[in-house]
């Protein structure tokens, strides 16, 4: 009896032992990198210091849908129940967002923060490492451009942002003014500027370069009349030469191929296209600008993965500013649209009406209450014919060459300096395959780079700087007070950061 | 990578096990070494029955009163024992009967009819690690037991129970067979983010997975609904505990039950939409050209059918006053009642028991083990069968599916035919159970278990398919694997002393790993033939290799425990019980990783007193108070406090695209339990003989320090450690939710005259649910709340229903308040100038009702009369809103002729001339009481002590009928999500957690159910 008992006792003591195989409360991390065993060398900080980088997939999201439908370039009428969305898209055309509303300004906020923040840990991570890395300081100063450019973006969108460094502590980051952020942005540019590699190489592709960073100098330089209330044209035309007289740079002899599926590989492209965002179907998501303009039934025309949202388009205005021949027209899907020859025919939802042949017409007739066909679409960004994903492969260029030449020419003609800009402007002019200009004029200036950069998200920040945003109009737009040429400060941020102040008029 | 710290961490941890183990393996053997012994002369034998069918008992123990002295029943029943002395008493005793005690008066032989024991087995509640007699309860507890399960097609145990216990509200949202998770919500929700299902305990299993058992297993359920019965169970009742037990096999006569039944379910009701000839019709009047291509296509009933569902059953159980044992096995057949949806399962489970060394060692085994096959269907078809016109066709001419195109519309005979679904899950169950008495009284025990569920899920979308222009074929496999090991010691001492005192004492540790595990693989573009068996075959990179999307995850969780409980109760009529834990979890941050759960509830039997003894009307009167804290841990993510690096999509450099890694979350160290604290204040009463039985239940409950994504600014430093924001998100602790209601429950035996029995019964349960405060120093809530749900569609114009804001309920609705049509056919508003407004975007927002109840309530009855026996009961719900998806978009005149619209936008609804918008228009009342489930049944007659001891046919129906205000489809919707079987809760349960009583677009019928069966018991 007693043997049994001791027997049963070692039993229960042994299924405790294999059973209690632990007591501890630190459980072990699998899917993930704790950040006391990582990164540990330096192909692994080099991975952790980049997400600045990937971050800007988000350009073209949130920053272009309050960009492009806030001017002249871009138009969402709701359609029937499509596109309402609680008005946003109206509100953007009209001038009347609030701070709740769109939600992408909250968005573009966020958008901006997150580059930043992402930059600053990289920062701190070369900096606190010990690991001997090629470059180090080139990486630190690629980050400082990162950063330096998203600062740009929320410069030019809401004005007075907090400057967040990797220096930065307290629980809410205090509120910088515009002026301050330009600063900011100017001298963080011009210290970087020496540590950066030169050339438009393979290397050097896709990465903060020196003509990176003066293109987005001289862009800063051009708006600081806006951003300061201080002009600096003088400025802008050394920065401008730096990136024209470093010969890595040309304009592409065919406009639209800088635009096209295979652009990372076309040599004239990346020539042209000075910073990039790097858009791939699998890797760098974002490219979407088929689904946002197409109609519903264009997805068999192109063979997509998914169906189009029929949503962007331009105003009659806008489309009627690209003369025929102008080479950059092609950028515009009009009239009817066909498969295998046949006009491709859509059921109304706003109409009523069925088998309505899908004929793209330039008038939009009402913002609130749109056909399912009006307007004109871009296919300036190359529609990617049987493409698998949804997101396409075009690289897409935040800043492109022409934008340089123009930019000087802008600051010369703004220095009554009009003679020196106009061989600027039709070399530009040239490559659309357009005839010279013989004078120039504010106007066309504006024009000419409308009808360059259309949909690049230059346009709201062009219309500004020449007084046509709040101050001129166009169908559905009416003159609007000027603190529409900020964004509000989102509702969001503001509960978030109650040190944060509201920006004037909102 | 990151081996080394891996090793060091696994052998860290290893030694200090070893210690605490070797700790407890000494303190059992010191227990184990005392021991007793004992003597015996004078013979008597007899044959122990049973006094129901006079059949023979087998090992049933006799024993001399007052020794040690004693023997068991044979096969046949019969005994014998040498008694001391004439004077002696035997005392016969078994499980599940009435002990008696019979004094051997100088006679040789004595026979003995034992009787069973009903009252016994009713009047145990299963309280956590342990029982305690109905009696001695101090804490608010409700009991159900197999007798009072719900009939007919129940795919998952809660569905038994649904309704029947006041404050537990269990949903199943419709008829999709995969349902078999419910969403439970006990005395309210109390939590935002985190987990807000109660925990689960079978057989005591913690957080045991529901389908692990079969419905038919089920002895009963035991809910503990306050935080004083709860808190035994610490930082995991803070939303109750439902405790089930399964079926044990008894001493005596081996049974074997089969149960059988067919089922055959149908759509309880379909969408009120145009017919073909009215969609004909409707646009003449409107003189509206129609694509009209002469079919009449019901497109509801293209893809429903009649589903036969069957469930087979069948048990073994017996044993000895030693021993017992019971095997089972249960298949279920349910296909659902949409094409291509379906269930089945087959459980098996086996449970032991063996007592050993003078019976004082007790050892329980029990095994379960099921697989199911699952196939799904998407929603969206009932969208696309919406909006379908009907005179379009199924099939063309060839035979391949017309695909109509347009905004949401494709052919959902071609969905629900074409796209599959599957996935079979495993589950495996053992528990082991270890108690050995020390000395009379001080039990201690050991309690073991390791659960395995896996699951492997398909899809498959082949390229014939062409809905939505789809041209590819897509494949994707899925595999997930949940662990789940507890261990538990516990030691316990119940002691009465000088006859009026009463002591139980328990202590224990517990000690549970959780781990979750998985992988998906994705690829597309490969020839249909294939499926989804080989995805290699698909998409590839230049060079060849796989270009198809690949995750996988794995992560785990760790929860200990220190618990104990006293309980004292004087003379029957002073009752106090108190429990207290301790519990750490891995969850949580380094700073406040443990947590302290105690609670204290007292009892007053006023029955018992004296001065009530004249009262003969009251049979039992009790009143109890109670408070305790519990917490809350579920649902949040097993890393959430801890600064991980983990990828950031891809940057581009030297010509290539490379992995980019970052902080993916903002760490919170200082990440700690989600704590409620009630009060519950309860009385028991007792009429009429005990022919009338309930209780009166009032609660308090406050959750407080809730879990929850609170916004906070990208570039912030915050917490302890000033770390810097990532995300524009963090999980903290920072609102408080409270509930507070009253429940009612009765019991009442109308009628009890020898072969005519009705009982009915009743509970009524109110709640009142309120957001107190989302904000604190460091989080600032928005000042306009958040809003969730969906209608199902991507149609603009529909802002989200559902608003989270302080002072106001979970599942408050908001929108613009609708003040009626103007003669233009448009809805008007007031905006916040108070200017009339025909867009609600611009229109002032408002809180426009909500979807809690004010009252829910089940009303059971159950007749026998001789050998028939019928049952019906009604469950309610009553004063909840639901905002009426269908009717806001189909019931809008300008959908037409592009969809089919519901009758009504061509009746009351036909002045509409805008677009579908979301107002207080379409908040209606879904109060609703439906017949939820009927059953008759007749008992054969067989002769007693033949091979078959009984047998009852029946027939049996779910949902009836409801009554409701509501217009919509059906009222009862969705009340949250259920709970995954790891408790993760992703966006999209937690948008349902948030925004209940939105009926979508997008849906699976709820269904009528009729059912045939047969139960035998050999």
């Amino acid at each position: 009896m007693l043997k049994k008992i001791k027997i049963t006792g070692i039993a229960v003591g042994f299924l405790l032992l294999t059973t209690l195989n632990s007591c501890n409360l630190e459980s072990t991390v699998f899917d993930s990198a704790p950040s006391d065993q990582f990164p540990r060398t330096e192909a692994e900080l080099l991975s952790t210091v980049s997400s600045a980088y990937t971050n800007l997939g988000g350009y073209y999201g949130s920053p272009f849908e309050i960009n492009g439908p806030s001017s002249d370039e871009i138009v969402v009428p709701t359609r029937g129940p499509d596109w309402d969305d609680q008005g946003s898209w109206r509100s953007l055309e009209t001038h009347t967002w609030t701070p709740d509303r769109p939600g992408q300004t909250n968005g573009a906020w966020e958008f901006g923060f997150t580059g930043i923040v992402n930059a600053n840990l990289g920062i701190s991570r070369i900096n606190a490492s010990t690991l001997e890395i090629d470059g180090k300081d080139r990486i630190v100063a690629e980050l400082r451009v990162l950063r330096a450019f998203y600062y740009y973006v929320l410069c030019d969108l809401f004005g007075n942002v907090p400057i967040i460094t990797e220096q930065s502590t307290g629980q809410n980051p205090a509120q910088n003014t515009r002026t301050e952020v330009y600063n900011f942005i100017v001298s963080e540019l011009r210290a970087a500027i020496p540590l950066l590699r030169a050339g438009s190489g393979t290397a050097e592709y896709g990465r903060m370069t020196k003509g990176v960073a003066f293109t987005l100098l001289a862009k800063t330089l051009l708006n600081s009349q806006i951003f300061t209330g201080t002009a600096r044209w003088a400025e802008v035309i050394p920065a401008c030469d730096s990136v024209i007289n470093s010969g890595a740079y040309a304009l592409n002899p065919d406009f639209m191929s800088n635009f096209a599926v295979g652009n990372r590989n076309n040599p004239n492209a990346r020539r042209e296209n000075i910073m990039v965002v790097p858009y791939d179907g699998v890797r760098q998501g974002g490219n979407i600008f088929h689904m946002r303009t197409l109609h519903y039934a264009q997805q068999a025309q192109f063979q997509l993965a998914s169906s189009p949202w029929n949503g962007f388009c331009t105003i009659a205005e806008f489309y009627n500013s690209f003369p025929d021949g102008d080479a950059r027209k092609a950028m515009w899907l009009v009239g009817p649209q066909r498969i295998n020859g046949r006009v491709i025919t859509y059921n109304d939802a706003v109409t009523g009406e069925t088998a309505v042949p899908l004929d793209f017409r330039p008038t939009i007739a009402a913002l609130e209450r749109a056909t399912q066909r009006d307007g004109v679409r871009s296919q300036k960004v190359e529609i990617q014919q049987g493409n698998n994903r949804t997101d396409q492969d075009n690289h897409m260029p935040i800043f492109r060459y022409a934008d340089v030449l123009l930019m000087k020419a802008e600051a010369l003609f703004r220095l009554g300096r009009s003679t020196e800009a106009l061989p600027l402007v039709n070399s530009v002019r040239d490559r659309a395959g357009l005839p010279a200009l013989t004078s120039l004029t504010a106007d066309e200036l504006l024009a000419e780079r409308g009808r360059e950069f259309a949909w690049e998200n230059l346009r709201r920040n062009d219309l500004i700087r020449f007084d046509r945003f709040a101050n001129g109009t166009w169908q559905f737009k009416p003159v609007t007070p000027r603190f529409r040429e900020l964004f509000p400060i989102p509702t969001q941020q503001l509960a978030r950061n109650p040190s944060l102040r509201q920006n004037t008029g909102y | 990578m990151n081996t080394t710290s891996t090793q060091k961490l696994g052998n860290a941890t290893r030694s200090s096990g070893f210690f605490v183990g070797l700790r407890l393996a000494l303190a059992c053997l010191f227990v184990l070494s005392l021991s007793v012994a004992a003597y015996a002369q004078k013979a008597v034998s007899g044959k122990v029955t049973d006094s129901g069918d006079n059949s023979a008992l087998p090992g049933v123990s006799v024993s001399v009163k007052g020794t040690t002295t004693g023997t068991v029943t044979g096969a046949d029943g019969a005994y014998r024992l040498n008694v001391p002395s004439d004077d002696a008493t035997l005392v016969f005793s078994f499980v599940g009967y009435v002990s008696q005690e019979v004094a051997v008066g100088g006679r040789n032989t004595i026979d003995v009819r034992l009787a069973s024991d009903v009252q016994a087995l009713q009047e145990v509640v299963v309280v956590g690690y342990g029982e305690q007699k109905k009696s001695d309860i101090t804490g608010a507890v409700a009991q159900v037991t197999s007798k009072d399960f719900n009939n007919g097609v129940i795919n998952n145990p809660l569905q038994a129970v649904q309704g029947r216990v006041a404050g537990l509200v269990i949903t199943t949202p419709n008829g999709d067979p995969n349902q078999t998770t419910p969403a439970i919500r006990l005395r309210g929700t109390s939590s935002l983010a985190a987990g807000s299902d109660p925990l689960i305990v079978i057989d005591g299993v913690i957080g045991a997975p529901l389908n692990s058992v079969a419905p038919e297993d089920i002895e009963k359920f035991d809910v503990l609904k306050d935080a004083s019965a709860a808190a035994i169970y610490g930082s995991r009742g803070a939303n109750g505990v439902i405790i089930i037990t399964t079926k044990k096999g008894k001493a005596g006569r081996t049974t074997v039950d089969y149960n059988s039944y067919v089922g055959f379910e149908s759509v309880a009701k379909f969408a009120d939409v145009l017919t073909p000839d009215e969609f004909r019709q409707r646009a003449r009047e409107r003189n509206i050209t129609i694509q009209d291509l002469g079919n009449n296509t019901n497109w509801f009933e293209e893809i429903t059918r009649t589903a036969v569902s069957h469930n087979n059953s069948l048990s073994i159980g017996g044993g000895t006053d030693k021993s017992n044992y019971r095997a089972s096995i249960t298949y279920l057949n349910q296909p659902g009642v949409t094409l291509n949806s379906g269930f089945d399962r087959l459980n098996a489970r086996l449970n032991v028991g063996q007592k050993a060394l003078n019976d004082k060692l007790d050892v329980q085994l029990l095994v379960s083990a099921n697989t199911s096959n699952r196939k799904f269907i998407q929603y969206d078809a009932f969208r696309s069968a919406f909006r379908a016109n009907p005179t379009l066709p199924v099939y063309n001419e060839d035979g391949t599916f017309y695909q109509p195109s347009g905004f949401e519309i494709e052919n959902p005979v071609a969905r629900v035919s074409q796209l599959t679904d599957s996935r079979r899950d495993n589950q495996f169950l053992l528990n082991g159970k270890l108690f050995y008495e020390v000395v009379n009284g001080l039990r201690v025990g050991v309690n073991g278990s390791f659960s395995m569920y896996t699951e492997n899920g398909t899809r498959f979308t082949p390229s014939a398919y062409t809905g939505f222009g789809n041209r590819l074929s897509t494949g994707e496999r899925y595999s997930r694997e949940v662990q789940d090991r507890l261990v538990e010691a516990t030691v316990s001492y119940n002691k009465t002393f000088g006859g009026m005192h009463r002591v139980e004492l328990l202590a224990g540790y517990t000690y549970q790993q959780l781990s979750n595990e998985g992988a998906f693989v994705r690829n597309r573009d490969f020839p249909d033939v294939f499926g989804a068996d080989n995805l290699n075959v698909g998409e590839f990179n230049t060079d060849g290799t796989f270009l198809g999307e690949v995750r996988s995850n794995r992560s785990e969780a760790r929860l200990d425990g220190l618990l104990g409980r006293v309980s004292y109760y004087y003379a029957d009529k002073y009752l106090i019980t108190a429990n207290f834990r301790r519990d750490g979890s891995s969850r949580f941050g380094a700073n406040n990783r443990y947590g302290f759960f105690p609670s204290v509830s007292v009892g007053w039997v006023i029955s018992q007193e004296e001065f009530m003894k004249g009262v003969s009307f009251i049979s039992n009167l009790k009143l109890r108070a109670g408070y305790g804290v519990t917490g809350n841990q579920e649902g949040i993510a097993d890393y959430a406090p801890r600064q991980l690096y983990g990828p950031r999509g891809f940057f581009f450099s030297n010509g290539g695209y490379r992995r980019a890694y970052d902080f993916i979350q903002n760490a919170n160290p200082d990440l700690q339990w989600e704590t409620s604290a009630m009060t519950n204040v309860g009385i028991d009463f007792g009429f009429l003989q005990g022919r009338l039985n309930g209780s009166i239940e009032f609660y308090n409950k406050d959750t407080r320090d809730l879990l929850f994504n609170y916004g906070i600014a990208i570039g912030a430093t915050y917490g302890s450690q000033n770390l810097t924001a990532v995300t524009p998100n963090i999980l903290a602790n920072v609102g408080q939710v409270n509930n507070r209601g009253v429940e009612l429950a009765f019991d009442y035996l109308v009628i009890d005259k020898g072969d005519f029995q009705w009982r009915t019964n009743l509970n009524l349960a109110h709640n009142r649910n309120r957001v107190v405060s989302l904000s604190n120093d460091e989080f600032t809530f928005p000042a306009d709340g958040i809003r969730y749900g969906g209608f199902g569609t991507g149609q603009g114009g529909l802002q989200p229903p559902a608003w989270l804001q302080e002072g106001y309920p979970i599942g408050q609705f908001q929108g613009a308040q609708f003040i009626g049509f103007d003669d233009q056919g448009r809805f008007q508003y007031r905006n916040a100038q108070g200017q009339i407004v025909n867009d609600a975007s611009q229109a002032q927002l408002v809180p426009i009702g909500d979807a809690q109840p004010r009252l829910t309530l089940g009303w059971g009855n159950s007749i026998i009369f001789k050998a028939f026996d019928l049952s019906f009961f009604f469950r309610g719900s009553l004063g909840q809103k639901v905002a009426n998806g269908p009717d806001i978009v189909f019931g809008n005149p300008t959908l037409f002729p592009n969809n089919n619209v519901l009758r009504s936008a061509f009746t009351d609804y036909r002045q509409i001339t805008q677009s579908p918008q979301f107002s207080s228009f379409y908040v209606q009342d879904a109060s609703f009481i439906r017949m939820d489930n009927f059953s008759l049944g007749y008992k054969l007659p067989f002769k007693s002590g033949g091979l078959v001891r009984s047998a009852r046919v029946y027939v049996s129906g779910q949902n009836l009928f409801v009554i409701t205000p509501y217009n919509g489809i059906d009222p009862e919707l969705q009340a949250g999500a259920a709970r995954d079987v790891y408790g993760t809760i992703n966006n999209e349960q937690l948008g349902q957690n948030l925004a209940p009583g939105v009926n979508g677009i997008s849906f699976y019928p709820r269904t009528r159910t009729f059912v045939v069966g047969v139960n035998f018991s050999f």
